[in-house]
């Protein structure tokens, strides 16, 4: 071979060589949008909140939004199910089911609002209108708040995390105090108060008027609060009178002026159809046909048969009402509410299997004919007639337009709506006496009750707006938050109160027509079936303990709490 | 008959070599007669005989002789594996008697090291190599089968049983936490991403075991080196097979078998389930069934294990052809495989093709190319591995349902709360499959432009296509309903190309010998999927387009890896007995920021061959071989998300159009993770090589392990539409071990051998550290939709060691829990001593670790490690005349198995059907027969089995806590293969005009010894429960229910022409 072959030839590689020292390693994606390219338009401001409407809150609605929050108060009993028993019976440990699911739920959305909110500022950059950025920011900051909001009345202090990217850094630091937490999400939300728009940029995104009903919430739960003389920062740096006041008058700003107000069904508030309808002021908003994550289980969790959901997962067989407040319901008469919130047995709805004529509680789908005689069309199973979970169970696909698919009931469930906002109003009125008069709160109290059916009042005590928010909200994922805030400054009242409400989630009792009766034993003791025992009710227990996991990883959660810095 | 002292263990294979060649007498020719005998006088059995440059040929006898019909200067070619070749030119004698002398092949082999072959003699590195020999002995439908127990240093398990199904490779032990553990495998050039780890995805199932020609194992980093970019975990070089000059060989193999269940397990029959059932209601006054009012007076029921599993039949077919001459050579083959799985509704079946040729276009050019066609089909409708799985199902679901119902649908419980489905009806009507296409090849043309000086380039190209098929009718089985059909499809598309280029001198002068080779490549992966969905629609129509399209909803990605490389490597040896392979490659990932693209990655070996030395070849006759090996590397891994150093973000369906949230906390700071390891091994051949022991020792340290920072969730890291935690550089990790073959020839007389393979690795890992001293990974199961703790890993352990409280006893009667002045004197979860809401006799008791006198989550400790201790393989070959008998069994030894069935199949307190040691609960019988039944002091445990707690309502005590109870010893020997071969005398399959018949008959996985009361102790690595993704290293050894190995009785015929 000659000399120039050769040369030839390693010239040839030679080239080769350098041809792939060129950018050949510089990959792009085709799946993934990078932070670079993005927010610089306004849709894509408002893209970036419109998930802390649904996947952030999933780990949280799944189950604990009932399972503890209802489940605490007392509101739901379920003798196996251990994502609720431990908290009804104030026997959960650092490692209880979803105990660090609900955690890590509440983080996912504080930090999510985090990442969005500290990235919005690129987008006046890149020239999208400052009115813009600052409602999305407004929506993200109404988010981080009500989470915020969720975990002091959960697990008290927490710690305040406005930079998640910092701290992944360095994950070890301190909780800070729930005084602190409470004037954090009352912050988040005077400011999406101010920055919100009055009508929202899509139907089911918060507005000015939610954000005003929260501050009625988080001022009364800041008043309990200081009425209670726990604090010791000085960040509730407000009177209770003060904190009431400013309840009162955040809650008459969206009674007077939001133009939201009750819907005049009750029974509709649950039902697909109204999702987003005039009372609700936040819900979370699943997508049908949608993947795992932007999904709601309600009905998954909760339906005591797949007959009453027309074939789809019904794991909520063994889930039932809990004897307590289905008698408080029965004693008050309170029966349009009672069905709208339980199955009870011989309860009929025309709405729930309406593809076979309706449902029976206690006998299955079908119909009755002109004698009034029911026909059967499909027999329903079920363990031992008591009340099942009816709130948050929609029926099946034929009762939602077609939208509910199998774990996935699309029930925009309410967090936040005009009747709570309502009763806020009334509590603020009483403030830290024992009754008011307020004619406001006496109005919207009594259209309240006459929408449960019920008789009007002229005057409100603490009592009665007790029982009264126990009926309109239960399963509504406020329940305990009630007693959190109360105990606040009467703690030997909930505790009491917690004593007497036969708070085992294995008591029995029977509820038929109108009839409520526990299932007694010979001696007369209320007959439990298989379950563990209650604990109870003490200080400790007002407040739940930090999740296993997490404690290993930062031993600094047991350590006090130290203030938070606020910093503007 | 005399008996033969001179070996070779490759002797018994002269007659096959033989038979390939076809055979055609001529006339007109005298008759040439000898004797062939070795170096000692003694003769040399089945020796090819053969005129070259023609077809004549033939073998010599027992006795050393042969007779040919040859003429006057014709050439007589002597062959004989283990015997260096002789030719013999006619002349007037008609005899000719030979000598053939030793030939130490077994040094002389060729292992693939890396862009290049090297003799065994050669090598400074680590190397396993397993070839035919040990593929024709398996009956392997896939090419990891084959590795198991063969190669030092290499732990394979098989995941699951199912045809089709995955494989763990592990090389030396768990390298990484986060990403792949398994190595990189290197097909003629093309790099597979081996994650062969999940249960329905084997990497290796596109290739048909029967093409293999070689499969070498890179085990220390000197050797992997110079696959610097993925040689972390080790790389398997596999060469298909290529046609040599000669006539043209016809091979045609066939195997027809059929599989069967090796072990069933020992559940409730209807009586014993009605009375356990009978029982349990009453203790806990739920409603009983009327029908279970007399249990002894009930039938059998349904016998769940023996409705899903089934004996199922496999065959196999393989043809190929191959030849050339000394211009062109080729090699042709198709294959196809069918395997029933022996659980209903599981199936494997694979066609292959392939196609090579090398061309000498001219002295200085060779060229050359290669292509391989695969398509399967996996039916995984009875997918194991967790609650839904249909094994389980089969479990649990109760004897009184039977699996037909009488109008010939499928039965189902009455009530559907707490119920199983039908496994069978799933497994009938449910579509579940896969469907995947292949072609795989490569060209290269390779110049020599001057004597020792070549260079060669070469193209590899891989396109993969899989699609996943998944229907779900509806359906009612008794009181299940499923309402609503869906139906989804998932499309991918992966592409594969690699281009390198080699320059590589040869050089001698006088005792050095020099080897140089410089090189460049580049590599590109590709992959896209798209998936669709609907739901509704008619149950009779499958595809896409059948359902509601208002249902629709689709998903689709992609993704790019590429790598550039350079590389060069330097083999140096002096006067043959002096060693030295010294590597440097430099590679650039596209998974980094531009700034860490890059990584240096240096290794050197070097090599005593001390037997080379006068003083012991003139003075020890017994060592034939001795070699001292002595290595350092360093390597790297980059196996990341593509762009895992980048802010991204992640789409999110909302009612407003698409929404993002912020996906991964970036780290532009990613860089390589790199390996360092070192390793000593020895050399050993005895009795010119009649005894060959091989034996390492290595250490690797792993640092700056890849993985996903551990966080706490409050940085938000964790759960769905979390930002996932930043990967770092964060871990470390080491590998320690030590392995050895050992190879004899035990016996080797005329007509009887007897040779042994023993294998034995032993490996132990630790994780050396993590992002925070302090940190946990735990990885969950769920208990009946409860996350549960099932392993943890951290600082200190091994990765993945099982986590859970000890059981330290039974509570049998008041005195093992009150002191005798009444007070309670061991620690429990409470204080309630009652039947009913408290602990109770007959209740677990668990140690204190704390301790704090009460039983909490902090009382759990580490239970044990899924890793063995050591693993690996013994191997007897016997050849009597015509028959060769191989009996060959592998083993685990130390490692526990979670047997997670047994947490709901133990259990005494539930409705589901259950193991029937079940029904020995601890039984509480009353000391004063009269007294209370809920005073401590008057109860006792009665009986109770080995493993069961007493039957409580309310199991305060939660005696199916995660504990030591599940814990198990994993450790097996296994008869994996007995084979039994008889190839057909020489003088028949003449006749028959064929070169050569074996008949065998092979039994694989006949028994196994072990203390595990599940089926099979293999368990390999579990899934993240409700996805059929990957393996996860941190889920190994978690027996949930994991698809039976079947037992396969096998009989081939192979034929060639």
């Amino acid at each position: 071979m000659s000399m120039k072959k050769i040369f030839s030839i390693i010239c040839l590689s030679a080239a080769l060589f350098s041809f792939s020292a060129c950018d050949f390693l510089g990959v792009k994606s085709e799946s993934l949008t990078t932070l670079d390219n993005f927010f610089y338009t306004e849709g894509e401001c408002r893209a970036a909140t419109a998930p802390l409407y649904n996947k952030v809150w999933f780990d949280f609605n799944n189950n604990f939004s009932f399972g503890f929050m209802d489940g605490r108060a007392n509101n739901i009993f379920a003798p196996w199910s251990d994502y609720i028993f431990p908290y009804v019976n104030l026997t959960e440990t650092t490692s209880t089911a979803n105990l660090y699911s609900a955690w890590q739920s509440l983080f996912v959305i504080i930090t999510q609002s985090d990442y969005a909110l500290n990235n919005l500022g690129r987008a006046v950059e890149h020239g999208v209108s400052k009115d813009v950025v600052n409602e999305c920011k407004a929506e993200c900051r109404f988010m981080r708040g009500v989470a915020y909001w969720y975990l002091a009345m959960s697990w008290g202090n927490v710690p305040i995390i406005e930079d998640p990217q910092k701290l992944i850094q360095n994950p070890k630091c301190n909780t800070n105090p729930i005084e602190d937490v409470l004037a954090f999400a009352i912050k988040d939300m005077e400011f999406a108060a101010e920055n919100l728009p009055e009508k929202p940029a899509n139907v089911g995104r918060v507005t000015k008027w939610s954000a005003q009903g929260m501050l009625a919430r988080f001022y009364n739960t800041a008043a309990a609060f200081v009425r209670g003389g726990k604090g010791s920062t000085g960040s509730l740096s407000k009177t209770a009178d003060q904190y009431y006041a400013a309840a009162k008058e955040a809650a008459r700003i969206v009674i007077e002026e939001s133009g939201n107000d009750l819907l005049e069904n009750y029974e509709d508030l649950f039902k697909v159809q109204f999702n987003n309808n005039k009372e609700v002021l936040f819900a979370l908003q699943w997508v049908p046909n949608s993947d795992y994550g932007t999904t709601n289980f309600s009905d998954s969790y909760l339906a005591l048969s797949s007959t009453v959901v027309g074939g789809r997962s019904a794991w909520g067989n063994a889930t039932f009402g809990s004897g307590e407040l289905v008698k408080l319901f029965s004693d008050r008469g309170d029966l349009i509410r009672l069905k709208a919130t339980y199955f009870t047995e011989g309860c009929y709805y025309d709405y729930i299997r309406s593809d076979e004529g309706g449902y029976l509680v206690g006998t299955g789908t079908g119909s009755y004919d002109s004698n009034g005689d029911f026909q059967l069309v499909s027999k329903d199973e079920y363990e031992e007639i008591r009340a099942w979970i009816k709130k948050g169970v929609v029926g099946c696909s034929a009762d939602t337009d077609n939208l509910a698919t199998n774990q996935n009931s699309c029930l925009a469930n309410p967090l936040l709506r005009v009747a709570d906002v309502m009763l806020h109003y009334c509590e603020a009125c009483i403030a830290g006496g024992t009754s008011t008069t307020d004619p406001l709160a006496i109005t919207v109290f009594n259209r309240i009750r006459a929408r449960a059916g019920l008789a009007p009042v002229s005057e409100i005590t603490t009592a009665s707006l007790w029982d009264e928010r126990r009926c309109e909200l239960a399963l509504e994922g406020v329940a305990w938050p009630d007693f959190v805030r109360r105990a606040y400054y009467d703690e030997a009242a909930v505790l009491d109160f917690m004593g007497k409400q036969n708070r085992n989630a294995g008591f029995t009792y029977k509820y038929d027509t109108n009839t409520f009766s526990w299932k007694t034993k010979d001696d007369g003791s209320i007959e439990k079936v298989g379950s563990k025992d209650e604990e109870t009710p003490t200080a400790n227990r007002l407040l739940l303990p930090y999740p296993e996991s997490e404690l290993i990883k930062n031993q600094l959660l047991k350590a006090a709490p130290v203030p938070y810095n606020f910093n503007d | 008959m005399k008996i033969m002292l001179s070996t070779s263990f490759w002797r018994g294979l002269c007659a096959a070599v033989l038979l390939m060649v076809p055979v055609l007498a001529s006339a007109q020719q005298k008759t040439v007669k000898g004797v062939v005998s070795d170096q000692n006088g003694e003769p040399v059995i089945s020796a090819v005989v053969m005129v070259e440059g023609t077809s004549t040929a033939t073998t010599t006898g027992v006795d050393g002789t042969y007779a040919i019909q040859a003429s006057a200067g014709q050439t007589l070619y002597f062959n004989c594996l283990g015997y260096k070749d002789v030719r013999m030119v006619v002349g007037e004698s008609s005899v000719i008697n030979v000598t053939m002398s030793d030939d130490s092949s077994f040094l002389e082999e060729a292992v693939a090291i890396g862009y290049a072959t090297i003799k065994k003699r050669d090598l400074t590195g680590s190397v396993s190599s397993v070839g035919t020999d040990a593929i024709s002995k398996t009956i392997a439908t896939s090419a990891d089968q084959v590795l198991q127990g063969r190669a030092a240093g290499v732990q394979m398990t098989q995941n699951s049983g199912m045809p089709g199904g995955g494989t763990s490779i592990r090389i030396r032990g768990v390298n990484s936490i986060h990403s792949s553990n398994e190595p990189m495998i290197v097909i003629d050039g093309v790099f597979i991403n081996a994650q062969t780890g999940s249960s329905t995805e084997n990497a290796l199932s596109s290739i048909n075991p029967n093409d293999i020609e070689t499969m070498d194992v890179l085990k220390d980093a000197s050797a992997t080196a110079i696959y610097g970019i993925k040689g972390a975990n080790g790389v398997i070089i596999i060469t298909t097979k290529r046609g040599k000059a000669g006539s043209v060989n016809v091979n045609f193999d066939a195997q027809t078998g059929i599989q069967t269940m090796p072990k069933y397990l020992e559940l409730m029959d209807l009586p014993m389930f009605a009375e356990h059932y009978n029982t349990f209601a009453e203790l806990r006054s739920a409603p009983k069934r009327d029908e279970y009012a007399v249990p002894e007076a009930l039938p059998a029921g349904t016998d769940w294990q023996r409705e899903l599993f089934k004996p199922a039949a496999m065959q196999q077919y393989n043809l190929s052809v191959s030849g050339g001459n000394e211009k062109a050579t080729y090699a042709l083959s198709a294959g196809y495989l069918d395997q029933d799985g022996i659980a209903y509704g599981s199936g494997f079946d694979r066609m292959t093709v392939r196609a090579n040729v090398d061309v000498q276009a001219r002295s200085w050019l060779k060229l050359g190319a290669s292509l391989d066609a695969t398509r399967s089909n996996q039916n995984f409708n009875a997918l194991a591995g967790n609650e839904e799985g249909l094994i389980q199902v089969a479990l649990k679901q109760s004897p009184a349902v039977a699996a037909r119902s009488i109008d010939g649908g499928y039965d189902g419980p009455e009530d559907a709360n707490f119920a199983q489905s039908n496994p069978i009806g799933l497994a009938n009507l449910l579509e579940n499959h896969n469907k995947k296409g292949g072609v795989r090849s490569n060209i290269y043309a390779e110049v020599e432009f001057l004597k020792g000086l070549k260079f060669r380039t070469e193209y590899a190209n891989d396109i993969n296509l899989t699609n996943v098929y998944n229907f779900v009718p509806t359906y009612k089985f008794g009181a299940i309903y499923h309402s609503e059909n869906s139906r989804s499809e998932q499309k991918s598309f992966g592409e594969f190309w690699a281009w390198r280029n080699l320059l590589t001198y040869n050089k001698e002068i006088g005792q050095h010998n020099f080897n140089i080779m410089l090189g460049q490549e580049m590599t590109s992966s590709h992959w896209e999927y798209i998936l669709a969905k609907r739901l509704n629609g008619p149950d009779n129509l499958h595809d896409i387009g059948a359902g509601d399209q208002t249902t629709s909803t689709t998903n689709g990605e992609s993704g790019n890896e590429k790598f550039s490389s350079f590389f060069g490597r330097i083999f140096y040896s002096f006067k043959d007995r002096y060693l030295l392979t010294a590597t440097l490659r430099r590679d650039g990932s596209s998974n980094f920021s531009p700034a860490n693209r890059w990584g240096w990655f240096p290794s050197a070996a070097f090599a005593w061959r001390i037997s080379d030395e006068p003083f012991i070849k003139d003075n020890v006759e017994a060592i034939s071989n001795l070699k001292l090996r002595l290595g350092y590397g360093k390597v790297g891994n980059s196996s990341i998300p593509s762009m895992a150093w980048q802010a991204t973000l992640a789409t999110v369906t909302t009612n407003w159009g698409n929404g993002y949230l912020t996906a991964r906390i970036p780290n532009e700071g990613l860089a390589w993770e790199k390996t360092d390891s070192y390793n000593l091994g020895i050399d050993l051949g005895l009795w010119k090589d009649r005894v060959n022991l091989t034996v390492d020792a290595y250490v690797k340290h792993t640092k700056g392990l890849l993985m996903e920072a551990v966080l706490p969730a409050y940085v938000g890291t964790a759960g769905q539409g979390a930002a996932s935690a930043p990967w770092g550089n964060i871990g470390e990790l080491s590998n320690k071990g030590i392995e050895f073959t050992l190879n004899t020839v035990n016996i080797n007389k005329r007509d009887f051998s007897w040779s042994s393979n023993l294998v034995f690795s032993l490996n132990k890992n630790r994780v050396e550290g993590l992002n925070v001293e302090d940190a946990v990974i735990d990885r969950t199961y769920q208990v009946s939709g409860t996350n549960t703790v099932v392993t943890r890993t951290k600082v200190g352990s091994s990765v993945g060691d099982f986590y859970g409280y000890k059981v330290i006893g039974r509570i049998k009667d008041a005195n093992d829990i009150y002191d005798k002045q009444g007070n309670i004197k061991v620690a429990l979860p409470t204080t309630t001593i009652n039947p009913n809401t408290g602990v109770w006799v007959g209740d677990w008791l668990y140690e204190d670790v704390t301790p704090d006198g009460v039983i909490d989550e902090n009382d759990r400790v580490n239970l044990g490690s899924p890793l063995p201790l050591f693993t690996g393989g013994i191997g007897n070959t016997f050849t009597w005349k015509n028959f060769d008998l191989n009996v060959y069994f592998t083993y685990s030894y130390g490692n526990k198995v979670m047997n997670w069935l047994r947490v709901t199949m133990d259990n005494p307190n539930t409705t589901y059907n259950k193991f029937r040691r079940a029904g020995d609960y601890a039984r509480i019988e009353l000391i004063n027969p009269k007294g209370s039944d809920t005073d401590i002091y008057n109860v006792y445990v009665a009986s109770a089995g080995k493993w069961m707690p007493r039957m409580s309502a309310g199991d305060v005590n939660d005696n199916d806590r995660i504990s030591s109870l599940y814990i198990e010893d994993g450790s097996y020997l296994r008869l994996q293969n007995i084979s039994l071969t008889y190839r057909l005398p020489y003088k028949l399959t003449e006749k028959m005009k064929i070169s050569s018949a074996r008949i065998s008959l092979n039994i694989q996985n006949l028994f196994t010894l072990t203390r595990y009361s599940g089926y099979d102790p293999e368990i390999g690595m579990t899934m993240d429960q409700y996805s059929t993704g990957g393996q996860n290293a941190l889920m190994n050894g978690i027996d949930t229910g994991r698809y039976p190995s079947p037992r396969i009785y096998t009989l081939g015929l192979n034929i060639g022409f």
